[in-house]
C-alpha cells in the first residue's frame, strides 16, 4: 500500500505517481496502461493540491496494487467537485471564449476503468481503479 | 516513456526557429503550468513572422500536464486566429489518445 501526503506547492504529486507506477510495473503492467495511469493520478493529485488544501490539512494520496489493477484515492477539502458529465467544449477554447484550462477532471475519467466520487465531512474522495489489462469500459458515478 | 524508473519531471525546454515556410517550436521535458510562460515567450516571438504555419515538435519523452496541454489549445487558437495552419509532430501514441479525447486533433495537422 502506498500512502502519502501531497504537500501543495511541492512536486509530491510526482513522487506518488512514482511509487505507484513501480509497484504496477512489477505487477506486469503493460507500458501503454502505465502512461494512462501517470497521467491521470498526476491531474487528480494537481486538483487536490490546487483546489483541496486547507491550511494543516493537505490532500493525500492512497494506493492499493493488485496482480491485476490498481486502485487509487485521493483525498482533500475545499470545494465539492464531481466529474464533468460530458467532454468540455473545445470548440469554445479554440474560439477563446472560455478558458482554455479545465480538462484534468476529464482526463481522469477518460483514462481509469472507473472512476467515484464520494463526498464525506467536507472532504472529497476521489477514486480510481485502473485494469492492467482492460476488457471493460468504464464507469463513473458520484455519491 | 512507461518505465518509472527514476521518474521525475524532465526539465521543461522551448525553442522556436523559422524556417522558409512554418516556424517550428520544439518542445522538450514536462509541459505543465510552470512552461507556460516560457512557451508564451517563444510563441509570440514567433507571431512577429509571417509564415503560413505553426510546426509544434514533439521531442521524445515528453510528459504533459492538462495546464500544459490548455497552453497548447491557446496557441493553436491564436494561431488560427492569424490563418496559420498548426501542424504537430513526434507526439506518442498516449498523447495522440489525449488530443483526440479533448478534441484538439480536429484542429491540427497530426504528423508521425
Amino acid at each position: 500500500m502506498i500512502d502519502m501526503i501531497l504537500v501543495p506547492g511541492s512536486d509530491r504529486e510526482m513522487t506518488a505517481v512514482t511509487d505507484i507506477l513501480r509497484a504496477c510495473e512489477e505487477e506486469g503492467c503493460p507500458p501503454a496502461r502505465m502512461d494512462d495511469i501517470r497521467t491521470a493520478v498526476r491531474e487528480a493529485c494537481l486538483n487536490a493540491m490546487e483546489h483541496g488544501s486547507g491550511e494543516g490539512d493537505p490532500p493525500t494520496i492512497r494506493a492499493v496494487v493488485s496482480d491485476s489493477s490498481v486502485s487509487v484515492e485521493v483525498e482533500s477539502g475545499g470545494e465539492e467537485f464531481d466529474i464533468p458529465e460530458s467532454r468540455p467544449s473545445i470548440w469554445q477554447r479554440i474560439l477563446g471564449t472560455k478558458p482554455a484550462r479545465g480538462w484534468g477532471l476529464f482526463l481522469v475519467k477518460g483514462l481509469a476503468d472507473d472512476v467515484t466520487i464520494h463526498h464525506r465531512k467536507g472532504r472529497n474522495i476521489l477514486r480510481m481503479i485502473f485494469h492492467f489489462h482492460q476488457s471493460q469500459g468504464p464507469s463513473h458515478g458520484t455519491t | 516513456m512507461a518505465q518509472p524508473e527514476g521518474e521525475q519531471t524532465p526539465a521543461f525546454s522551448v525553442w522556436a526557429e523559422v524556417a522558409a515556410t512554418e516556424v517550428i517550436i520544439s518542445l522538450g521535458g514536462d509541459i505543465s503550468s510552470e512552461a507556460e510562460k516560457q512557451m508564451t515567450e517563444a510563441f509570440a516571438e514567433s507571431e512577429s513572422n509571417k509564415v503560413p504555419a505553426l510546426r509544434l515538435r514533439f521531442l521524445p519523452g515528453v510528459t504533459m500536464t492538462s495546464s500544459g496541454i490548455a497552453v497548447l489549445i491557446t496557441m493553436t487558437s491564436r494561431a488560427r486566429k492569424r490563418r496559420r495552419r498548426v501542424v504537430v509532430e513526434g507526439l506518442s501514441p498516449h498523447y495522440r489518445k489525449i488530443f483526440d479525447m479533448i478534441g484538439l486533433s480536429k484542429f491540427v495537422t497530426i504528423e508521425e
